[in-house]
């Protein structure tokens, strides 16, 4: 192995350490294995043939903006044309990072088109294991070549497919090239089908969900933290319009608001194109024009079933329209010793991030972790930062809610669910706690509404809050506030530290893990979950207590209907999964709730707050 | 001074997933959204359609005219063949392969099926209601959205049940179930991918289509975070003044609809409804076209590009040494914000409430009533800020004692007392909301200003002394500097709003007079205020010394208080009497 302390090739990083593998020869170590870092990554759509710069996040310690996330450009990668002519070949050349643009000159939104590094697993004769990126030296090494690496790109867009439950509604591309072909491989998806059946995608009008390319190796200016001549793929996503049948050319809006299915006033929504004349390349009259989500009033999936454009206007037939974003499977696979080593990715077309210093507090890893890792055990060291971590992120959300809007339709559904005479009927959900009506987030709401009531002493208790340009949708303006002090770090440790009985009160808790279900709703009794609340600290001795009725509850029931309403619990008035009040994981909740517990039972996990970078001081 | 800082003393920062070389942030997993209905960037719902190996499932949700015995984890398919965990060779596996290949398999092979339970750990889930009658029991299948929770609470690596039946017309379970005994399927193969048995494209299949359609028409709205609800508009006022920007994004103050028609129209601000927000908004159909036109949005501000940071000026010389950063603390920052917090106050207590208008007044002045409950609002919101912030200086404090940092011999003491040149002259200090005060506040809370100076001090000092100060505490500083922008915009838009009735004061001062300290009218009001500060006083000496529950009930205690002062002086105010706050520390002054 390669010595980290020793000089290597690397130049440009003075600054940083160089990489295990930097330095060593290239045909050191038999390989056992190959993969794609990231293993799967976000594409995401826009128009302009500019890709976007690379950021990444960072902190901002700005005395006048407050300690917050924000984005910072880091080095991008550049096409170069290897003839000098601008076509392909290319290589990748570093841009120093400059000023992160969203849009080009002509107002098109700049796509985020991912890189792909190809990586091996190398085994030293010792039986140690080490990742090396995957170059030509690589390769020549192994007696193998760029051309030996195959590559394999399949794309699709299913989601008139799994409506129609059709295959030849579906728009799938399948591209196949050598690691020596540097041109850009179009994904031009077209409609499988067999005899008879009618595709939505003609092969003569292709669907373009975009393209990948891999890139000649670039070797000047060498550093083990660019290696410009490790082996790349990108893929670049389709521009995110919409195609359509040659009919699907003008409709009438609905007027009403999101989520309203009356069609009584569409005649008089407003007339808007809703594809380009050169995007209604479709074919007409398949089963996708035309489908109805209310055919047969028989129950469906996927849901929501008002999901497609057409849904919400007259009788809710589909314009048959599909859009050129997907889902994408790559592969590379490359013969070594007549073995086949092979390396996956994943990619998906999604919609720009619009604020890209805002972080999801649920985001799509938090779900994965949640499904797929273990229960988490708290540790004086990671835990603090990981909860502070992620009531930054409850911040970085909740600063863009319009938590006045989210409120008033919560409260109109919650009164549809539980048979309100009318949801602003003030007293309605009277006997309820937390309430579900007008007064919730009010003062009837403790025990709570601690300072929402405090904080908004204008408003009364009416489920449509009183804003004007003056006073500014005044439950979103409380949110933002308190939000901003929970994303500090001692505000937050000693909150939790003092009002631990409060956090475990309004934290809505996650839906059950199927063991801690009753088996039947209000009959039998749910498992005892343990609420980890600990007698005394576990070094002592100290045993966690299990859970008494008085203890709020630990989890949500999916069968239960008031688990189903929308209560000011945080996050409040937000939407999960299959249209049901969102909660934290349970990984972040149960971690959440072991974090209390220490903090509430052991002097050292609170003393943590005191301890000085270098240790405690002693002046 | 240093150039540059040898060591912030701040908590760790964010350990922020870094993208490999040449990839924005926003490819990461962690920038897109993780609930799904159906989601942004792809739909995590569509995992559990193949939770069980070797089955595919669809979650059949109800469509408006209601259930038809149908509903809920509907069979599409049982295949050993295309499913390629099979090819791995674990005990589970193979067994649950010989069940499939079996007759259990082949029953599945024909009929209609549907997943009647799941059992993990001893517990079976039935998914079905019961209605019981005099003469029948009758189990309604649970819709698809219902079980689907409950199959995502299905644990990895345990062993698992199922059971599937075919139900009747009415959709009762009928014949034998089959059983089958296996695991819930690893969503992640060992290199972080979804495994092959998703082919490409079922990821978003269940996405809308167009995308555009749900980025515009869903009603749960979408993430904050990706697809923002509200933004803050364009600068209005000084722009420009030291220490602010028009790139500064605490410099916007008014909430826009992200999702509002653009146009050469000036923007309204964001409505409190989905109907009231829905005629300014983008149409379904038209957002299609549109979409690019919606703004990228930075720390809060819409914007198209990154804009330049502000540099960290220092705008008043660091403090020598610690001692001297606590002293200033103790004598003047915190009593600082002790002072304003009452001042404030004051003049919130001297506005008239939005009940008080005659109904003469309110047709004169229509939006009378309005102007006067957002500028209460925002003098309150001030003033509840600054007792925040005089409860942070004192954590400083308290922190910098537990951690070592006072001179030998002294120890934290809480800070709850006014300056003393304001009880001194409580009655200058004490003053209704003309707009000649209001103008006064705006000049306190400016940028650059006197408080703002303050902080920037105690900021640059913990900044740039090596670094031996617990964590957060730049943090903290740097918060309450930064609140003071806001400060200073609350109440720079408070005089602009009530500036409109300069002719007329009296639409909106209530004729408040200082009462003196002997007065018996405000005895009570002066006997609450001495209850707040002494339960606060024992709530931080409480916190302090590690007692935190002494701590919550004593600041529980003076919230009350709090709240009962509030009301008193509000009484008081209408009948025009003025608390005079300081009086409360007659001795001090």
């Amino acid at each position: 192995m390669s010595d980290p302390q020793k000089p290597c090739a690397c130049s440009t990083a003075a600054d940083q350490p160089c990489a295990p593998w930097c330095g060593r020869p290239p045909g050191q170590g038999r390989v056992v294995g190959l993969y794609f870092d990231p293993p799967m990554a976000i594409a995401r759509v826009g128009s302009s043939p500019e890709p976007m710069d690379a950021y990444d996040w960072t902190f901002d310690k700005n005395p006048h903006r407050g300690v917050q996330t924000k984005i910072r450009a880091t080095r991008s990668l550049q096409l170069e044309s290897g003839r000098g002519d601008g076509h392909w070949p290319h290589r990748l050349v570093i841009k120093e990072p400059g000023e992160i643009a969203f849009k080009d000159a002509r107002g098109r939104i700049r796509p985020v088109a991912p890189f792909f590094e190809l990586w091996a697993r190398v085994q030293d004769d010792d039986g140690s294991i080490l990742a090396v990126p995957v170059t030509r030296a690589f390769l020549e090494a192994r007696k193998a070549s760029l051309r030996d690496l195959v590559f394999t790109v399949d794309a699709a867009n299913r989601k008139a497919q799994s409506r129609t439950k059709l295959a030849s509604c579906a728009a799938v591309a399948h591209v196949v090239f050598a690691g020596d072909s540097f041109k850009r491989h179009s994904l031009d998806a077209i409609s499988p089908r067999s005899y008879g059946e009618v595709p939505l995608v003609r092969p003569d009008a292709p669907l373009p969900l975009g393209h990948v390319q891999t890139f000649l190796p670039n070797g000047e200016g060498w550093s083990c933290h660019t290696r410009l001549d490790q082996v790349r793929l990108r893929f670049t996503p389709g521009s995110g319009a919409t195609f359509g049948p040659p009919d699907a050319t003008t409709a009438m809006a609905s007027p009403r608001p999101p989520g309203d299915f009356e069609p009584a006033l569409t005649e008089y929504g407003r007339n808007h194109a809703m594809t380009r004349p050169e995007n209604r390349i479709l074919t007409p009259g398949t089963a996708w024009s035309g489908f109805n989500f209310r055919t047969g009033n028989t129950p469906k999936w996927p849901t929501p079933q008002d999901s497609y454009d057409g849904s919400r206007e007259g009788a809710g037939g589909s314009w048959g329209t599909i859009d050129n974003t997907c889902d994408l499977i790559i592969q590379a696979a490359l013969t070594i010793d007549g073995r086949v080593l092979r390396a996956k990715a994943r990619s998906f077309a999604g919609p720009p991030d619009f604020a890209p210093d805002r972080r999801p507090m649920y985001s799509i890893r938090d779900e994965l972790d949640d499904r797929e890792l273990p229960p988490p055990e708290p540790h004086p060291e990671t835990t603090p930062e990981e909860i502070l971590d992620l009531f930054r992120r409850i911040f970085e959300t909740a600063s863009l809610v319009n938590l006045d809007q989210r409120r008033s339709w919560a409260l109109a559904g919650n009164a549809g669910i539980l048979g309100a005479a009318g949801p602003d009927e003030p007293d309605w959900d009277h006997g309820l706690s937390p309430r579900l009506g007008p007064k919730t987030m009010r003062a009837d709401d403790a025990p709570y509404a601690e300072l929402t009531p405090d904080y908004t002493p204008g408003q009364d208790d009416t489920r449509v809050s009183t804003s004007g340009p003056n006073d500014r949708l005044p439950y979103t303006q409380v949110v933002q506030q308190v939000h901003a002090r929970m994303a500090e770090s001692m505000v937050l440790r000693e909150f939790l530290a003092r009002r631990p009985d409060r956090v475990r009160r309004i934290v809505r808790p996650p839906f059950a893990r199927v063991a801690d279900l009753p088996a039947r709703v209000g009959v039998q009794k749910p498992a005892a979950v343990p609420v980890g609340k600990w007698d005394k600290p576990e070094s002592e001795g100290g045993t966690p207590r299990r859970a008494s009725p008085d203890d709020p509850p630990r989890y949500r029931d999916p069968r239960n209907v008031m688990d189903i309403t929308y209560d000011m619990r945080m996050p409040p008035f937000m939407r999960h999964s299959m249209g049901v009040p969102l909660s934290i994981t349970r990984r972040h909740y149960d971690l959440l709730m072991a974090y209390l517990d220490k903090l509430e039972t052991d002097k050292s996990w609170r003393d943590a707050a005191l301890v000085a970078e270098g240790g405690p001081h002693h002046g | 001074m240093a150039d540059a800082p040898k060591k912030l003393n701040h908590a760790p920062d964010p350990r922020y997933p870094q993208p490999v070389l040449g990839n924005p942030a926003s490819s990461l997993m962690e920038s897109g959204v993780g609930n799904c209905y159906p989601g942004l960037e792809f739909d995590l719902r569509q995992l559990d359609v193949r939770f069980f190996p070797g089955l595919t499932f669809e979650f059949l949700g109800i469509e408006p005219s209601g259930p038809d015995g149908t509903q809920g984890v509907h069979l599409v398919n049982a295949e050993v063949e295309s499913d390629p965990i099979f090819a791995r060779s674990e005990l589970w596996l193979d067994a649950l392969k010989k069940q499939l290949n079996g007759a259990a398999g082949a029953a599945l092979g024909s009929g209609t099926w549907y997943l009647h339970s799941i059992e993990q750990h001893g517990r079976r889930i039935d998914l079905y209601d019961f209605n019981v009658f005099q003469n029948a029991t009758l189990m309604t299948p649970y819709e698809g959205e219902t079980c689907w929770w409950v199959i995502r609470g299905i644990e990895a690596d345990a062993d698992l049940t199922i059971a599937l039946t075919q139900r009747d017309p009415t959709g009762q379970p009928t014949g034998n179930p089959v059983v089958l005994q296996g695991r819930r399927r690893r969503f992640l193969d060992e290199d972080g991918v979804f495994p092959d048995v998703y082919r490409a494209g079922e990821l978003t299949a269940s996405m809308c289509s167009p995308w555009t359609h749900d980025f515009r028409d869903c009603a749960c709205q979408y993430w904050a975070s990706n697809h923002p609800d509200v933004v803050l508009g364009p600068v209005v006022g000084p722009v420009g003044e030291a220490g602010t920007s028009q790139d500064d994004a605490a410099q916007g103050v008014t909430f826009l609809d992200w999702l509002r028609r653009r146009g050469p129209w000036r923007d309204v601000s964001a409505p409190a409804t989905l109907e009231q927000a829905r005629p300014d908004d983008y149409d379904p159909f038209e957002i299609n076209l549109r979409w690019e036109e919606l703004s990228f949005v930075l720390q809060g501000v819409e914007t198209e590009s990154k804009p330049d940071t502000l540099p960290m000026a220092g705008l008043r010389q660091s403090y020598p040494t610690t001692a001297k950063a606590i002293e200033d603390l103790e004598t003047d920052l915190a009593p600082r914000e002790f002072t304003l917090a009452m001042s404030y106050l004051y003049a919130l207590f001297s506005l008239r409430a939005p009940d008080e208008p005659t109904a003469e007044e309110q047709r004169q002045w229509p939006s009378l009533v309005e102007d006067l409950r957002a500028v209460r609002q925002f003098i309150l919101s001030v003033a509840l800020s600054e007792m925040t912030h005089m409860r942070w200086v004192n954590q400083i404090l308290w922190t910098l004692s537990a951690s070592g940092h006072y001179p030998p011999g002294r120890r934290y003491q809480p800070v709850v007392r006014p300056l003393p040149e304001a009880m001194r002259t409580g009655a200058t200090s004490l003053r209704p909301a003309s707009l000649e005060v209001l103008q006064q506040f705006v000049d306190i809370e400016r940028p650059a200003n006197q408080l703002d100076r303050e902080y920037a001090g105690l900021v640059d000092h913990l900044r740039e002394t090596p670094g031996e100060f617990p964590d957060g505490l730049y943090e903290l500083a740097v918060r309450i500097d930064s609140d003071g922008l806001q400060h200073f915009q609350k109440f720079r838009d408070a005089a602009a709003i009530l500036s409109r009735y300069h002719l007329k004061p009296e639409l909106f001062l209530r004729q408040m007079i200082l009462a003196g300290p002997g007065d018996g009218s405000v005895a009570r009001a002066l006997q609450l205020l001495a209850g707040i500060v002494a339960a606060t006083h024992d709530g931080y000496r409480a916190e302090a010394a590690d007692d935190m529950p002494g701590a919550e009930a004593s600041l529980l205690r003076a919230r009350a208080a709090m709240r009962d002062f509030q009301a008193e002086a509000e009484a008081l105010a209408r009948l025009g009497i003025g608390i005079p706050f300081f009086a409360a520390w007659p001795g001090d002054a």
